[in-house]
């Protein structure tokens, strides 16, 4: 019994430990950030967000370091990560506009991406799940009851019928926010790369595309990703010179 | 009168010559020279006012000449005179030919029956030279620069600009296929000329421009057909063999008479191409950059007169015939009071061969003067004099007027941050002094977040997600379950009713049986008081009623619907004789015992037989 007890402590103990290294640093980052130490504040955070805490604020001050060292193409990913999250952030909306009037040809297009942000998780999406628990729970009970009290059931099946009706709009609403989750995306952060062909740095570029520019990950081969555009063109971008979530 | 005789003289006459019109016979060739195994046509043609024509005789031709009728066609003329509808009709035969040796030859006479009278054609003479296409073509070129099939009815051939050019020029190289009399192909395969790595390829070829057009090689015809069409630029001196083109297609490929189809490889020659590194430059060209071709620049600035931080757009246009794709910027400098905001560079094509470049570049004076904006020299190589050029500058005034407005303090201060702005990309033009404004505000980004937040959030809603689907298949299978619970109960309920019903008699004649076996065992008594609740437990089943007491009020009153008034009868009279029997002190034997189980089973079947002719009454109770 002390044995449990004593091992119990133990791991408390070594969360606490290991939860305020991580604290010690987050704050040291940004006192390295404020002392125009980017290099160093962005090497922390990246071991912060290594460390499971792949969250807004993360995401958020990874994009400011980035930004610093004028790597723009991989400010912008990771501030459009932070999106999901957050969409309604006013700090995230004013630095991605930056970015934006740095990077990208159509002012527009990019405005839309924050705009698409805010409807896509206008309601976060942690509570459209929770909605959806919640009323599958009540369809559950309202089930119930309709077997048991036969007699009112013109009024329970008047209010299950509802319940499935928002169900299945929040359910919707959820895999649309989900699959934008998943769907990786890829943001050139080279100055120039070039698309090839064939996964093959000997083969034919087809393209040349500036630093900034984001498309879907189609799949991935050795040191290349795979693309497709608008036109239905598929090509392949060396993964040194884009930035990706695995 | 006199009139009239010279009429009717001349009417006479005419009729005698549409009378006499005789029948004609012509043989004539397409060609009366041919090249050895070229192919001519000859043709038949029999003129006379009647179908029954017939060739007697084909003419006697040599060894070497080969005759095929490919076709036939018939015309018919009407012509209307006094003396009715006259007809002609002319006959032609088609016939084509070949011949395989050099000489001349006389084809004819054909010999010809037209109503039962023989007609004979004339003769036609053919002079055939040893001057073959179909097999000797390549004999007559004098120069040999290209690959062909073993019949020479394809030529494979890739054309060069220039062999030799400076590094950077352009060299435009197509493939050209060249079919004899456009002989028909269609490409399976093909393997593209394989440029050096270093090379920048630009396609000339598209949709619009698919070229075929006829083109004489030693006096025949081909049609050129362009495969591909391609201008390419190498940065890097040295002499460069590129890989041939290689082309997989089905063509015609046979010497004989009829043309067969089958598939045909061509490759080209490998094209060398000797890349020249460039002249040293002098000093005046200084401002060479790279750029080799033959350029021309223009240059406007709108609007010329603005207030402070206002925008004016300065346009560069080069245009020419180049490497544009290494020239990035055109030079021009400006005051330092006014920003430089945004760059867009557009490259559009005139026709293959010009292309216009143009930059638009944001200024924003930030004082009210008068600046220059002065565009810088620009050098280039001009290949074709090789020697370098220069575009000489010039500068364009802007006038800026007024006073400066009050937020001027923050655009300098804030656009001071980020000195690079020749870097800064491409806004939207429609919006272009609204975003400039948006831009100086907000050059920086805002601060750290300087909360740490939570972990995992990522998989917390991936956790969430993965329960939210569990849920739903719980509830998908709980919707399922209580779906199947209400039919099967309802099906239940309404067949288990159904089944009792139907067995009623059969369960009913099985106890009475059975009970006819076990009497011995039980005692008269109490096999008795089992038949009376045999009797009464068909009933209940039966016709589906709570309980029956067998007194004769209760039979009446429940069974009346069900049973003939005769049957309600005869059913008390058994109950009343079971009934003396138990109370009674009756003794009777097990014989009589089996007399009774026996009238009763008949009682009973003739109740359900009648019961299942008159099933509405069931229907009632249901």
């Amino acid at each position: 019994m002390k044995f449990k007890i004593f091992l119990m402590l133990f791991i408390l103990f070594s969360i606490n430990i290991i939860n305020s290294s991580i604290n010690i640093k987050f704050n040291d980052s940004i006192k390295y950030y404020n002392n125009s130490d980017y290099k160093n504040a962005l090497s922390y955070y990246l071991d912060i967000l290594k460390s499971g805490y792949d969250n807004f604020e993360i995401n958020y001050n990874i994009g400011c370091c980035y930004y610093k060292l004028n790597e723009i193409g991989k400010a912008r990913f990771y501030f459009e990560r932070s999106l999901i999250y957050k969409p309604f952030d006013s700090d995230l909306n004013h630095n991605l506009k930056v970015i934006y009037n740095k990077l990208v040809k159509n002012q527009d297009n990019n405005e839309q991406i924050i705009i698409n942000s805010r409807i896509l998780y206008l309601i976060p999406i942690n509570v459209v799940i929770l909605i959806n628990i919640i009323l599958s729970i009540i369809a559950v009970i309202l089930l119930t009851l309709l077997y048991n009290f036969y007699s009112y059931r013109k009024l329970i099946l008047i209010f299950l019928a509802t319940v499935i009706f928002f169900i299945l709009i929040f359910t919707f609403y959820n895999i649309f926010q989900y699959k934008n989750i998943k769907d990786q995306k890829l943001i050139i952060t080279k100055k120039n790369a070039n698309v090839y062909l064939t996964p093959n740095e000997n083969e034919t570029i087809i393209l040349t595309l500036e630093e900034g520019y984001s498309n879907k990950v189609y799949g991935e081969l050795n040191y290349f990703i795979k693309t497709k555009f608008n036109d239905g063109l598929t090509g392949w971008i060396k993964k040194e010179d884009l930035i990706y979530k695995p | 009168m006199v009139k009239k005789i010279i009429i009717i003289i001349n009417f006479f006459a005419f009729s005698l010559f549409m009378n006499s019109q005789e029948v004609s016979v012509d043989l004539a060739a397409s060609k009366q020279e041919v090249a050895v195994n070229e192919d001519f046509r000859i043709s038949l043609i029999i003129t006379s006012d009647t179908d029954d024509i017939n060739i007697d005789e084909y003419p006697q031709l040599d060894q070497c000449v080969a005759i095929k009728q490919y076709g036939q066609s018939r015309n018919i003329n009407m012509m209307a005179s006094n003396q009715g509808i006259q007809k002609t009709i002319s006959i032609n035969f088609e016939y084509i030919c070949k011949i395989s040796k050099e000489g001349k030859y006389d084809i004819g006479p054909f010999v010809i029956r037209v109503k039962n009278k023989k007609f004979q054609s004339n003769i036609t003479s053919i002079n055939v030279s040893a001057n073959n296409v179909g097999n000797n073509v390549s004999n007559n070129i004098k120069e040999k620069n290209y690959e062909s099939d073993k019949s020479n009815y394809y030529i494979i051939k890739t054309e060069q600009t220039k062999k030799e050019i400076f590094e950077n020029e352009f060299v435009d190289i197509e493939v050209n296929l060249y079919c004899y009399r456009n002989y028909d192909f269609r490409i399976r395969n093909i393997k593209k000329l394989n440029y050096p790595s270093n090379a920048w390829i630009e396609n000339l070829l598209n949709k619009n421009n698919i070229l075929s057009e006829k083109v004489i090689i030693n006096n025949y015809a081909y049609a050129k057909h362009t495969i591909e069409k391609d201008r390419i630029y190498i940065s890097k001196s040295g002499e460069y063999e590129i890989e041939p083109f290689e082309i997989n297609f089905d063509g015609i490929t046979s010497n004989d008479f009829f043309a067969i189809q089958d598939t045909i490889d061509l490759k080209t020659k490998p094209v060398v191409i000797n890349v020249k590194p460039l002249p040293p430059k002098e000093n005046e060209h200084r401002n060479f950059d790279g750029a080799v071709g033959n350029f021309n620049i223009s240059y406007s600035l709108n609007p010329q007169k603005i207030n402070p931080s206002e925008a004016s757009t300065l346009f560069i246009s080069l245009e020419g015939e180049g490497n544009f794709h290494n020239i990035d910027k055109i030079n021009f400098g400006v005051d330092e009071n006014i920003d430089i905001y945004s760059t867009k560079s557009e490259t559009k094509t005139a026709d293959n061969r010009t292309k216009i470049k143009t930059w638009e570049i944001i200024l924003v004076p930030s004082k009210p003067g008068k600046y220059n904006v002065s565009i810088e020299d620009f050098s280039y190589f001009d290949a074709n004099e090789k020697k370098y050029k220069t575009i000489k500058g010039n500068s364009i005034k802007l006038t800026v007027a007024g006073k400066i407005i009050e937020n001027n303090k923050n655009i300098k201060d804030n656009s001071s941050i980020n000195t690079d702005l020749e870097n800064k990309n491409l806004i939207n033009n429609e919006n272009e002094n609204k975003i400039i404004k948006d831009n100086i505000v907000n050059q920086e980004i805002n601060f750290l977040k300087l909360n740490i937040g939570s972990k995992n959030e990522l998989k917390k809603i991936d956790l969430l997600f993965r329960f939210q689907i569990i849920l739903y298949m719980m509830l998908a299978a709980i919707l399922i379950l209580f779906i199947l619970l209400k039919y099967y109960n309802y099906s239940f309920v309404k067949n288990g009713r159904f089944v009792v019903q139907k067995k009623a008699y059969k369960n009913f004649f099985t106890k009475i049986n059975n009970l006819n076996k076990d009497i011995p065992k039980i005692g008269i008594l109490k096999g008795i008081d089992s038949l009376s609740n045999t009797i009464e437990t068909y009933f209940i089943h039966k016709f589906n009623i709570k309980s029956i007491e067998f007194t004769r009020k209760d039979i009446e009153n429940k069974l009346k619907d069900y049973l003939t008034s005769e049957q309600v009868k005869t059913l008390n009279d058994y109950i009343k004789q079971l009934n003396i029997i138990r109370f009674g002190g009756n003794k009777i034997t097990t014989e009589e015992f089996d007399r009774i189980t026996g009238e009763l089973k008949n009682f009973i079947k003739n109740i359900d037989t009648n019961n299942i002719n008159n099933n509405h009454k069931s229907d009632k109770v249901n």
